[in-house]
């Protein structure tokens, strides 16, 4: 993504008008959007702009669409192997900021070090990411305020009431809009939302040994794995062979995996690292705050609130270091 | 001239990027283990790892146990899915190899050190490349000693070698656990046989371990005890890996990934509350 310097100057596009977005943005891929099938708010195709539900934050994310919870890595026949060559052509549009966010971390785990997710790579060469700014906080579980967040998107709207406040933030998104022929709307800058739930600091090394503070949380958690599965950041996979039942063809597979799981760090012959609910608790939340930053110079959390929104027993460790840290002022 | 060498560290080989190999020879080593022996060239640290694949049943991370640009070698301990099925393996069956990985002994670092490996089970293997390589450049250490500890006679590996390397004026010292019916090895464990003058003193002196995580635990405690250095000592850590290349996150040890930062690691970089290394939550 040949990314523009940030610019809060935008053209206008009526709401009554969004089906000219919707079909420039068609030649860049099947349109993928927040959708509310009756049950869940979930990123799904649509075509138009009607079946969009623009309020709230889905409850999955879109990492399905370019790190599936299934991908074949390679088809084995016999000795032989195939890779996958295509790779389909999507917008993802409606993201929120958390979202979009998340896909530049992810983006550095897969494609800025050596060697390159091929697989990741392909998908997400396909991407056009459309966003949404959120005028107000979407929801008491989100902290995004907290997060430093940045601009990172090819489209992004702005709700003005009748009308799309629409910027480019890429090369790709200044071409889309260029063949819509909108008119300048001047510059237009809204402020971050923040709402209830803030993370009172990000500096949480100095909390490790605080165990009965963590145990808070651990004691609470299933191991169901939730967490990381709403998670747009939480892109650790296991690999495993797929057979068919003549034993010589089949597939070797990259599966979603959750460090949650007690088996995650399980090595042959039946030791397992993270033994306990309280380590795998704690290295969540300290892959996402201190490891990842340490070696790719941001925070691996971009503060959608999914993991607190989304786990059958609220495990609230915003509040757990709010905690800590209150303890230490 | 450089040899084309069919892997080599230099690259960087993705999850789905696997080559097709066939063993070139198979050796039974003890009851557990089988030494896979590769004739083909490669760019490779002692400590190094494979990815090895057997298509239907899996990945998984095999460490090198040779030192030479014209071969590998690895030694597999059936215990898991894939290396019971890598044990059943005869001369001329492929397998799929992406590699290597890792990071290393650099053992070139220590030019003029004297040099200790301690290590038990089948974590001798991972170390013989060190061993072999510390032959191969004798004259560039001073004093050298290993220290290998096995379950029982029947346990031991690459017996065969230290003839080779008592000749090159490199003390080899076995211990057996279970009960020792040969006069040249004591009984007992591994930490029983390091009080000897080698290890009184650590100047300039470098170690290097590898083995189960007890053992790791206990050899660090003596040598701590009489003096040694976090920074003299390396040891070779395991972990469930997947990717390899740093990402899928199964391998990390707080912050650091051991596919990629390890599987050899300086002690003092694996901070001392590790897995591993503390007890927590109890």
């Amino acid at each position: 993504m040949n990314r523009l310097q940030h610019s809060s100057d935008g053209l206008a596009l009526g709401k009554d008008q969004m089906h000219r977005l919707l079909d420039a943005l068609k030649e860049y891929g099947e349109l993928i959007g927040p959708v509310h099938d009756g049950q869940w708010l979930r990123m799904q195709t649509f075509s138009k702009y009607e079946e969009l539900c623009l309020k709230g934050i889905s409850w999955f994310t879109s990492k399905e669409y370019f790190f599936p919870q299934r991908q074949v890595l390679f088809q084995f026949d016999g000795h032989s192997l195939t890779r996958q060559e295509e790779f389909p052509k999507r917008v993802l549009f409606g993201l929120r900021l958390c979202d979009l966010n998340a896909i530049a971390v992810n983006d550095k785990l897969f494609l800025e070090q050596e060697p390159q997710h091929r697989e990741y790579k392909g998908y997400r060469e396909g991407l056009t990411l459309v966003g949404l700014w959120c005028d107000e906080v979407q929801d008491k579980y989100c902290f995004c305020s907290s997060m430093e967040l940045e601009h990172f998107y090819d489209i992004c709207l702005y709700d003005r009431g009748d009308y799309y406040h629409i910027k480019a933030g890429s090369e790709k998104g200044q071409e889309i809009l260029e063949k819509l022929q909108l008119l300048p709307n001047g510059p237009y800058e809204k402020e971050f939302p923040t709402g209830e739930m803030k993370l009172s600091t990000k500096d949480i090394a100095k909390f490790f040994d605080k165990n009965q503070v963590w145990q808070k949380g651990a004691k609470e958690c299933l191991s169901c794995g939730d967490c990381t599965t709403l998670c747009p950041t939480c892109m650790c996979f296991d690999v495993q062979d797929e057979v068919e039942v003549d034993l010589t063809k089949g597939f070797r597979i990259q599966k979603w995996d959750s460090c949650m799981y007690k088996d995650f760090t399980l090595v042959a012959g039946g030791h397992v690292y993270r033994n306990t609910r309280l380590n795998r608790f704690k290295h969540r939340i300290y892959h996402k705050l201190v490891y990842f930053p340490q070696k790719f110079e941001r925070y691996m959390c971009t503060g959608c609130g999914r993991c607190i929104r989304g786990c059958p027993t609220k495990i609230d460790w915003i509040g757990l270091v709010n905690e800590m840290e209150g303890e230490t002022q | 001239m450089s040899k084309d060498y069919i892997f080599s560290k230099e690259r960087h080989m993705d999850e789905s990027d696997v080559k097709m190999l066939t063993v070139d020879k198979v050796t039974q080593q003890t009851d557990e283990e089988v030494l896979l022996r590769f004739n083909v060239p490669a760019l490779y640290d002692p400590g190094q790892f494979f990815q090895v694949s057997l298509f239907g049943i899996g990945e998984a991370p095999i460490s090198i146990c040779s030192c030479s640009e014209d071969y590998f070698e690895m030694s597999v301990r059936g215990v898991g899915n894939l290396s019971k099925q890598l044990c059943q393996l005869k001369e001329g069956d492929s397998v799929g190899l992406r590699g290597p990985y890792g990071n290393g002994y650099h053992l070139q670092n220590f030019v003029g050190d004297s040099a200790i490996v301690i290590a038990g089970g089948c974590g001798v293997a991972p170390v013989r490349g060190v061993v072999q390589y510390l032959k191969e450049h004798r004259n560039d250490y001073k004093d050298i000693a290993l220290f290998f500890g096995f379950r029982a006679e029947k346990d031991i590996l690459f017996e065969e070698d230290y003839q080779a390397w008592k000749e090159k004026n490199m003390d080899v010292d076995v211990v057996l656990s279970d009960k020792s019916s040969r006069p040249d090895m004591k009984h007992g464990l591994i930490t029983d046989i390091l009080d000897t003058p080698i290890l009184q003193t650590n100047e300039k002196k470098i170690v290097f371990i590898c083995g189960p995580p007890p053992m790791i635990k206990a050899v660090c405690k003596v040598l701590l005890d009489k003096g040694f250095h976090k920074d003299q000592i390396y040891i070779s850590e395991e972990r469930q890996m997947k990717c390899a290349v740093g990402r899928c996150g199964h391998c990390m040890i707080n912050g650091k990934y051991c596919c990629t930062d390890g599987p050899v690691f300086r002690y003092d970089e694996l901070c001392e509350e590790s897995e591993g290394y503390k007890e927590e939550g109890k």
